[in-house]
């Protein structure tokens, strides 16, 4: 009984943690990658989080079929977008990322008023992981390092070459598609499903 | 001359279509689908009616087009879609839009570059077209 439990928690785990280096949900195995390009200032963004990547989320994700691996994308002329991923990406290395994303895009419009991100995120988190965050940002070095994950995101993206979030890039069964927009999760499955992975 | 231009228009439209739809064939009808649904300017139970049947009209009016037959009504089509097409990227356009266009594939940014082709493909649409009446009134029977 305890080892069905603790089999059940390791694969519950496995399924459902965001991994928090890669920022990433699902499998890492899974023959379906939705490599996800978005900015946190970008309205187009938090729409297509809520609606196709949740729906997503509780359904190809955690059956084991599609992995998420989220990418910064912030566009020059959104000002406090890179700012925003500095604060997503710092709690991705505590896992909290999918939370942090959630409230940043949640209350997108406030801190795009106000400049208040801090504020924003301290809503989603408890005050003693808001100061695991906060003293993720005050280091230099690890600053450093978020903000070189965001330029090879951004220099990823250019590849591809991509000029507007959201932007996701399908790729399974050997085949790639870039899908831009906030799209509907319908067609996103039924393309899932179309894609010929074992 | 004249006749010789004019086929050449009607060619340069009739690879315009089939291009159109050959790069929506080679993929799943669903990418087409939800580039049309990004749009947000059709309702949803149209949306995959479009994606799966535009490409197919496509193809038909190019191979309609390469043939040269019954070319007044043929045209007319041809530039009454380029017509919608143009239309409709134009309100996206200064509506402000940045995602794909829909037109060849995935991976083209609606942008000015687009809607100046996409207007010269009209005007030349429109140009075959006029030229199509004009012939078919100095002789009805006979074809482009």
């Amino acid at each position: 009984m305890r080892l069905t439990i603790l089999s059940l928690l390791f694969a519950a785990t496995v399924l459902f943690a965001t991994d928090s280096m890669e920022r990433s949900a699902g499998r890492p195995d899974a023959p379906v990658t939705l490599e996800v390009f978005s900015d946190f200032q970008c309205p187009h963004c938090a729409k297509l989080h809520f609606g196709a990547l949740k729906s997503a989320l509780g359904d190809c994700v955690a059956s084991g079929k599609v992995r998420i691996v989220y990418r910064d994308f912030p566009l020059p002329q959104h000002q406090y977008a890179r700012k925003a991923a500095q604060f997503a990406d710092a709690a991705a290395r505590l896992g909290w990322y999918e939370r942090v994303c959630d409230a940043l895009f949640r209350t997108q419009e406030e801190w795009e008023r106000t400049g208040d991100i801090e504020g924003s995120v301290g809503k989603e988190l408890t005050p003693a992981e808001m100061a695991k965050v906060r003293k993720i940002l005050a280091d230099p070095k690890a600053l450093a390092e978020i903000n070189r994950d965001i330029d090879a995101d951004l220099a990823l993206g250019a590849r591809i070459p991509l000029a507007e979030t959201p932007t996701m890039i399908v790729s399974g069964g050997g085949k790639r598609y870039p899908i831009r927009g906030d799209i509907r999760y319908d067609y996103l499955k039924q393309l899932i499903n179309s894609l010929p992975v074992k | 001359m004249r006749r010789g231009l004019l086929i050449l228009g009607r060619l340069a439209l009739a690879a315009v279509f089939l291009w159109a739809a050959y790069a929506k064939l080679r993929d799943p009808w669903m990418i087409f689908a939800m580039e049309i649904d990004a749009m947000h300017i059709v309702p949803n139970s149209i949306v995959e009616f479009l994606a799966r049947t535009m490409p197919w009209f496509e193809l038909l009016l190019g191979l309609l087009l390469v043939v040269g037959i019954q070319m007044r009504y043929v045209a007319s089509v041809a530039t009454a879609l380029l017509a919608i097409f143009f239309t409709t990227l134009l309100v996206l356009y200064l509506r402000g839009f940045q995602g794909d266009c829909g037109c060849f594939g995935p991976g083209e940014q609606l942008g000015p570059k687009t809607l100046a082709r996409d207007g010269a493909l009209l005007a030349l649409s429109i140009w075959v077209t006029w030229a199509a009446f004009r012939r078919s009134e100095r002789a009805p029977v006979a074809t482009m």
